[in-house]
């Protein structure tokens, strides 16, 4: 650490810091002094693919498993996500979709939840930023309002999606993805290897390969092995961020703070600073699915050309909402088959995804080690388990335009590996945390980025939403 | 034969029965359990022995079924009595695995040719590989 107080002080180098940095730095001055405290450290994507192939890499130990870093109260769900310079972009599976508008507006529109204190058209420019810095690919027509075209082609669709594309037109799209579609920015195409976490051939967007110059950047100091555990609020200021590193604990003094953990470190350092917004730490949540088998008759499913190769809407908007969760259909192109011979591949697997609200039994607290958030999760919403059976109910008839000779449903899965909502965004304090420029009711100089602004939890993928909150955030406070 | 020379006579032959197929049992090994259950299980297609016998190799290793005297009971008990690999989520993982490890898919399930085992956790070795994809079937073909 270079100085002992900086104008902005950043934790975390994932995507919410790092679009936040991207946009922070096009408008500070030549002399700005920026520090990043990151937790982990540099594990290059080369020394990740060495290790998948069972090769030894000193670099696999340098950051702990998630696992180890919380105290989780309910074992049973597992929270997923990677530590290290990076984030969770080391192990997202590059999947985009924007949300849709009635996204934002849950509680005029279907009488759920809360409404968000910014709606889609206030994001609609930074999701068009966003996809340009990550070079998403995607197809001509959505769902949702675009005005920008995707930087790159779709990816195709397999034999089942050109039908059911046929039959639903703009609701049934390629989906957009940072999984390249052609070679781009140093990345190589995506050839659906399905092994996304580490792309053997580095076709997805991360923070290591973004090539956006945030860390490169001569305003910004980084420091690895630095953990923030808390920060010095005064007079709703935050002064000082504190950390550990190495064993030893230093304190650094700044302007402005911006939280860019996840969503369970976000929180766990507010509640350590003594922040006492009721809603700090509640309402963790994230999207659940389960696996839908489509067997079909002689109908082969192949020719796609990555790991989604398709997103369905056609139970994700309308009237249910008013008593169950939509649902993203996601068309899965793993090289997955059917036990039988002569119809091996006669056979559709999609993954189901479906929204969830935030619920005061689901929560981030303290724990006895400042270091170590401990979790509580009850469960999902009824709202959610609602829009299973509701998917249950109408898949058959939307798979009408299929030869479908069964369908079968998985268990839910454990985890979609996206952490949302301990510190909701919303218009006041009495609703939520943090205002629609992430910047906390309380401490006006401390921004919370990342997923744990979200209000309530669509099922679409939430990296290129938060992204562009980012993004908004630091246009409009700068 | 008194009535004592007879219950001695068939408790013996009832314990054989019972024990020799046991001790078959017991001297199966559960590498040659696998490999009989992926042999019968794809009976119609050519398959490559050494290859089957690498792959479960392979498969096994670091397998939880190494530790689990119970799984590996499961895994022989289903060869013994000829259980279908779609009964038996324990059997279809093994059969599926084998099979997508091979050429098999990538010679569009061509049953003629002898099927090749290239090798488990390919994705890293063998990127590209998915031979369900575009790369195996390109859009002019499908």
């Amino acid at each position: 650490m270079k100085y002992t107080s900086y104008d902005l002080v950043v934790i975390g180098t994932g995507f919410a810091s790092t679009f936040f940095l991207y946009k922070y730095l096009s408008k500070a001055p030549a002399n700005a002094k920026v520090l990043v405290l990151e937790k982990g450290h540099l594990f290059p994507h080369a020394e990740r693919v060495k290790e998948r192939r069972g090769e030894k890499t000193a670099y696999a130990k340098l950051n702990p498993d998630a696992q180890e870093t919380y105290e989780n109260l309910t074992p049973e769900k597992r929270w997923m996500f990677t530590q290290g310079f990076g984030g969770s972009s080391n192990c997202w599976y590059g999947c985009t979709p924007r949300f849709m508008p009635s996204d934002f507006k849950m509680k005029s529109l279907y009488g759920v939840a809360n409404d968000w204190p910014l709606q889609y058209d206030d994001l609609d420019p930074y999701y068009s930023q966003v996809e340009e810095l990550m070079s998403i690919s995607g197809p001509e027509i959505t769902p949702f309002p675009k005005t920008s075209k995707y930087p790159l082609p779709p990816h195709l669709f397999t034999t089942v999606d050109k039908i059911l594309h046929k039959e639903y037109g703009h609701l049934y799209i390629n989906q957009p993805t940072a999984r390249a579609s052609v070679a781009v920015n140093g990345r190589n195409a995506c050839c659906a290897s399905t092994v996304c976490h580490v792309c053997p051939v580095n076709a997805k967007f991360t923070i290591e390969n973004s090539k956006i110059g945030v860390y490169e950047d001569p305003r910004v100091e980084t420091v690895y092995g630095a953990q923030v555990y808390s920060l010095d609020l005064e007079q709703n200021q935050a002064r000082k961020a504190n950390y550990f590193k190495d064993g030893k604990e230093y304190h650094v003094a700044a302007d402005i703070f911006a939280l860019g953990t996840n969503a369970i470190f976000n929180s766990n350092i507010l509640l350590n600073s003594g922040d006492t917004n009721a809603f700090t730490g509640k309402g963790l949540g994230e999207q659940v699915a389960l696996e839908a088998s489509v067997y079909l008759d002689n109908l082969e499913n192949v020719g796609g050309s990555t790991w989604v190769n398709a997103n369905g809407y056609m139970l994700y908007d309308g009237d249910h909402r008013k008593d169950s969760a939509a649902c993203l259909m996601e068309s899965n192109n793993a090289p997955y088959i059917r036990l039988e011979r002569g119809k091996w591949r006669h056979l559709i697997n999609f993954r189901m995804i479906f929204e969830d609200l935030p619920e005061a039994r689901n929560f981030v607290a303290k724990s006895q080690d400042r270091m170590k958030p401990a979790i509580t999760h009850k469960g999902p919403s009824e709202y959610t388990l609602k829009g299973v059976e509701h998917m249950k109910a109408k898949l058959p008839s939307i798979l009408a335009c299929l030869p479908v000779e069964k369908i079968e449903y998985s268990p839910l899965i454990e985890s979609e590996a996206h952490i949302l909502g301990t510190t909701r965004m919303s218009k006041t304090a009495a609703e939520g945390v943090i205002d629609k420029h992430l910047i906390h009711h309380q401490y006006r100089n401390v921004f919370v980025l990342g997923s744990g602004s979200f209000t309530t939890y669509t099922p679409a993928n939430p990296t290129l939403t938060l992204s562009a909150l980012s993004l908004h955030a630091a246009d409009k406070s700068f | 034969m008194n009535r004592r020379n007879f219950l001695r006579i068939t408790g013996l032959a009832g314990a054989a029965l019972v024990a020799l197929p046991s001790l078959g049992f017991m001297s199966t090994s559960i590498k040659d359990a696998a490999v009989g259950i992926i042999t019968k299980e794809l009976s119609y297609l050519k398959l490559d022995k050494k290859g089957v016998e690498q792959f479960v190799d392979d498969y096994f290793k670091g397998h939880y079924i190494q530790s689990s005297l119970k799984t590996q009971i499961n895994l022989k008990s289903c060869y013994y009595l000829g259980v279908d690999a779609n009964e038996s989520r324990l059997l279809s993982k093994l059969v599926h695995n084998y099979i997508v490890s091979t050429d098999f898919f990538i010679n569009k399930m061509d049953e003629s040719k002898t099927v090749k085992y290239i090798g488990v956790n390919k994705s890293y070795k063998m990127p590209c590989s998915n031979p369900f994809s575009s790369f195996y079937y390109p859009p002019a073909t499908v």
